[in-house]
């Protein structure tokens, strides 16, 4: 017998603190992406991210394609201003596939 | 001066003169604390209830960090200006000395009195070298070390009083003369007054331009008060000079106020400086004019050892003799009144406008540059003294070295005693917690980590304060220890108000308001609002479905239901924690309801699953495991067991850690499998291999059937994890049934035979499948990839466990169905022998004995044979 009984998040940065520990992916300014291992995070939304693999996306002059390099760190910090949203992974793996 | 030794009340002359027009220099101390008491009342300071409330108003008046000396605001304020008022103090007197002494010309008789005060060491040196500057008298150090000793000296000065009466000024107790610590000032007055008289002046303006070299140049009287540019250490401000042209607020009688007027068109302030300062209501010269006599009676025992209270006393008493001159100069107790007029009037005009100006930028207010300036301008003017008697390498010495010091103190002096206080305390609010566990966990894992003695944390805490505010603790004065007192007396004054005040808030969150007032903390800055977090929660509990928007729900069976269990679980299990080692006594309850034990949710794939078990496949659950199995009580502590075994095969650990799943990718175990199973083993596996190892067999054997009835058994032995398990609660009881036989009954015995005959019976046949094929060397199914490279030494230990519990009828099943393992284990580490790889070769041949061994053989890489007793 499933009782559908929810939890629920009070504040917004809950949200955030369910995926401690978690792999997340975060939008930043700039046209970067990273996405790692949440290891801490505080209510600028700085984070503190394990693994980290940093996507930044550029056009060259002259181009008009859209191409994108990789940066991997052990461990960053991310400054909370430059963050703009913060999403569980591996729902962005189901849904892009 | 009656801070240095002349006892206003010793000289006879001097206490005719306050029947007259004179004050005597207690009243003008007493007004001076009252000054100080209002500079430190509360009005003043508004935070000074925010971090020791109400109740301590008079803590703005004795807090004191600075030094550990005298318990009195006037002391505190020393203690701040230790190194820098010194110099200054002295020098005033020695300045108003010679212009005295050189009025007189080279008659001294002036002095005589005074001359009785002093021992022959100090007039011999005084009469020997005349223009050396005073501070060397009675310390016949070398130049260089002038500014120091002056400040030694001071601070033997300021030890002389016992603690216990810290309103003592030394001067009382000591009488003039008896203190040698005293007499370098008047050693300087008298050494300046003789250089002149010696001729190496050849005049009185000629020594008034050497010892004022260093200061401004002689003004017209209207710029009264402007610091001279070209002197200063550091940028003028333009607010130095501020107090004295502010006309002084009528505090005292209006006649003063009279008296003083015809100064006040000369000092032509600025309107804009005027304004700037229109909050500062002390003058002190007003008020020192107030009837001195009324005051005389209480003075006598309020009298504090703060000198500038004494010099004030003397520029009143000027400002009233001679306040049609313009001119405040200092005069000295010990000089007859009838010479002051001349002397004054002789004296450059431009000394007694720094002096004036000085003094007045102090007693204006706050303003503490004024006199910080005027400090440096002293000492500088002290260097050029000391120069004049130096070698040029020894004064190209002193100069570097004063540059250095004067880069050190470049600075110092800016900020009073009360702003030091000020900052100390908002430093001190932010560092103090009632609840250091929560708010200082890491100090305090620290602390303990770190410290074989348990300190006394409010002793250690201001200790470590003092150490790191750069507070002079210690060092110079013998006082640490009073600083510490001190120092922890407000430490846990501020925590009382702390607490205080968090009950206070409390109260004070109003039912229906938006929020409650917050205070601050050092770990959470002050909020404006508090949102009552605790009572929407209450409400959640009651009318949860309706009350919040959908997106905030979390269907059961999503991830994030899930990750708010964990959640839930790492808050409980923080303040369980905390309430263990606050020693508090704790119910378990409500981590257990965060387990969600005894839940189901559904899962994608419609099965029924235990949130706690789905839980167990996060990394961070497996983390906490531990913690939380710790703090639940015994009976829970089974039930978690017993809940993990009856869902073995559901553990993601083992769900996708059997080797069966990956036979299309040649049962490679993906990465991310053997990490969160490396985890498992070395988190929740030690748990539960802990718990059994000191369980009974009842229980042991109740687990086991756990086990076997609520799993496929034959699917949980082809995962490490399962099959690690599985041998763990065998290994237990075979233990405890060849070690505590007479302890276990019968019923209990075959109980376990039966039980081992299910799970016997379950593997029989199928024994192989232990084995994934990336370990096995039978040649049928042998499959190589990265997993081979593992170890495979649980595998054995599972069949020596089986064996050992079982009967010879079993081993002899197990040795059947692995024979081809054996002999391919035996094979695999003949070729790694030939292969010259020793190592290797004996991990099989180790392995493989794990499990002969249990049945009295043993094998090498040629045959097997029968375990010897030796």
């Amino acid at each position: 017998m499933v009782v559908e009984k929810s939890v629920s998040a009070s504040e917004p940065l809950d949200l955030i603190r369910l995926r401690l520990d978690e792999h997340i992916f975060v939008k930043l300014r700039g046209n970067r992406e990273m996405s790692g291992k949440l290891h801490a995070y505080d209510s600028h939304c700085n984070i503190v991210l394990g693994d980290a693999v940093e996507t930044i996306y550029f056009v060259e002059d002259g181009s008009k394609e859209l191409k994108s390099r990789q940066e991997k760190s052990e461990l960053v910090f991310v400054r909370g201003d430059s963050v703009m949203s913060i999403t569980d992974s591996t729902n962005l793996d189901t849904n892009s596939a | 001066m009656s801070f240095f030794g002349f006892d206003p009340k010793g000289s006879p002359d001097h206490q005719n003169d306050s029947q007259n027009n004179k004050h005597d220099g207690k009243v003008d101390i007493d007004r001076f604390q009252n000054f100080e008491d209002q500079l430190n009342s509360d009005d003043e300071d508004a935070l000074n209830d925010e971090t020791f409330g109400t109740e301590s108003g008079k803590i703005g008046a004795d807090f004191d960090f600075s030094s550990g000396f005298g318990s009195k605001p006037a002391s505190s304020s020393k203690g701040g200006l230790k190194a820098a008022s010194t110099p200054a103090r002295s020098s005033n007197i020695s300045y108003a000395q010679a212009a005295h002494t050189t009025g007189r010309g080279t008659e001294n008789s002036s002095l005589k009195p005074m001359e009785s005060l002093w021992n022959d060491q100090n007039q011999g040196i005084a009469g020997a070298s005349a223009p050396i500057n005073s501070q060397e008298i009675g310390n016949t150090a070398e130049p260089e070390k002038k500014v120091f000793s002056l400040e030694e000296i001071e601070a033997k000065l300021r030890a002389q009083p016992p603690i216990s009466q810290p309103q003592m000024a030394p001067q009382q107790q000591l009488p003039p003369g008896m203190n040698p610590f005293m007499l370098p000032p008047q050693a300087q007055q008298q050494i300046l007054a003789s250089a002149v008289a010696s001729g190496r002046f050849p005049d009185m303006q000629t020594a008034a331009r050497a010892m004022s070299q260093m200061l401004m140049a002689p003004p017209p009287p209207m710029q009264q008060g402007m610091m001279p540019p070209q002197f200063m250490g550091f940028p003028q401000m333009p607010m130095q000079p501020m107090p004295m042209h502010v006309p002084p607020i009528p505090q005292g009688p209006q006649l003063q106020q009279v008296q003083q007027a015809p100064q006040q068109p000369i000092r032509t302030a600025p309107p804009m400086q005027a304004t700037s300062q229109p909050s500062q209501p002390i003058d002190e010269a007003p008020i020192h004019r107030v009837d001195q006599s009324a005051r005389a009676q209480t003075a006598e025992d309020k009298t504090d050892s703060n000198s500038f209270s004494s010099i004030d006393a003397v520029q009143s008493d000027e400002n009233q003799s001679q306040s049609t001159q313009n001119s405040s100069s200092f005069s000295s107790r010990s000089s007859p009144p009838s010479s002051q007029q001349q002397q004054y009037q002789r004296r450059p005009q431009h000394q007694q406008q720094f002096h004036q100006s000085g003094f007045q930028g102090y007693r204006g207010g706050n303003n503490y540059k004024g006199h910080h300036f005027y400090n440096q301008q002293q000492r500088q003017y002290q260097h050029q003294q000391q120069m004049e008697n130096m070698s040029p390498e020894e004064r190209a010495k002193f100069i570097s070295r004063q540059e250095k010091v004067n880069r050190i103190t470049r600075a110092s002096g800016f900020m009073n005693p009360r702003d030091k206080d000020f900052v100390t305390r908002f430093q001190l609010s932010q560092i103090v917690t009632d609840d250091p566990y929560n708010e200082d966990f890491y100090c305090q894992v620290y602390k303990v980590l770190n410290s074989s003695v348990e300190e006394n944390s409010m002793n250690s805490l201001a200790k470590k304060y003092l150490e790191q505010s750069g507070h002079r603790l210690g060092g110079r004065s013998k006082r640490a220890d009073i600083a510490l007192q001190r120092m922890q007396q407000q430490v846990s004054r501020a925590v009382s108000v702390a607490k205080e005040r968090g009950q206070r808030t409390g109260i004070l969150s109003k039912e229906g308001a938006l929020g409650k007032v917050s205070f601050a903390t050092g770990r959470q800055p002050r909020q404006m609002l508090v949102v009552n977090s605790e009572e929407t929660e209450k409400t959640q509990e009651i009318d949860d479905d309706n009350l919040l928007p959908k997106e905030y729900k979390f269907s059961k069976s999503s991830r994030s239901f899930q990750l708010s269990i964990i959640e839930k679980v790492y808050s409980e299990v923080l303040k369980s924690e905390s309430r263990e080692r606050e020693n508090e006594k704790s119910s378990d309850a409500d981590l257990w309801k965060s387990l969600h034990l005894n839940d189901k949710m559904q899962t994608s794939t419609n099965e029924m699953i235990d949130p706690f078990i789905s839980v167990l496949s996060f990394d961070k659950m497996m983390k906490v495991f531990g913690r939380v199995f710790h703090l639940l009580t015994a009976e829970h502590q089974i039930g978690v067991v017993e809940l993990i075994f009856s869902n073995l095969q559901k553990i993601d650990v083992i769900l996708k850690g059997s080797y069966k799943n990956y036979v299309q990718e040649n049962y490679q175990i993906p990465e991310e499998v053997n990490n969160k199973i490396g985890l498992f083993q070395v988190t929740i596996l030690k748990s539960l291999v802990l718990y059994l190892s000191e369980s009974k067999f009842a229980l042991v054997i109740h687990f086991l059937q756990c086990v076997v009835e609520n799993n496929n058994v034959l699917f949980l032995s082809t995962a490490k994890i399962g099959l690690s398990l599985v041998t763990v609660l065998i290994s237990r009881l075979e233990l405890i049934k060849q070690e505590y036989a007479k302890d276990l009954s019968a019923q209990d015995l075959s109980q376990w035979q039966q039980i081992y005959d299910s799970l016997f019976q379950c593997l029989e046949g199928r024994l192989v499948s232990v084995f994934p094929p990336y370990f096995s060397n039978d040649e049928q199914k042998m499959v190589r990839n990265d997993e081979s490279k593992g170890d495979d030494s649980y595998i054995w230990q599972f069949l020596a466990s089986l064996s050992l519990a079982g009967q010879l009828s079993h081993q002899r099943v197990i040795v059947d169905e692995v024979r081809n393992e054996i002999f391919g284990a035996m094979g695999a580490a003949k070729k790694l022998k030939e292969e010259e790889k020793q190592e290797r070769a004996e991990k099989y041949l180790n392995n493989l004995n794990l499990f002969l061994n249990v049945m009295g053989l043993k094998a090498s890489e040629n045959d097997i044979t029968e375990l010897s007793d030796n």
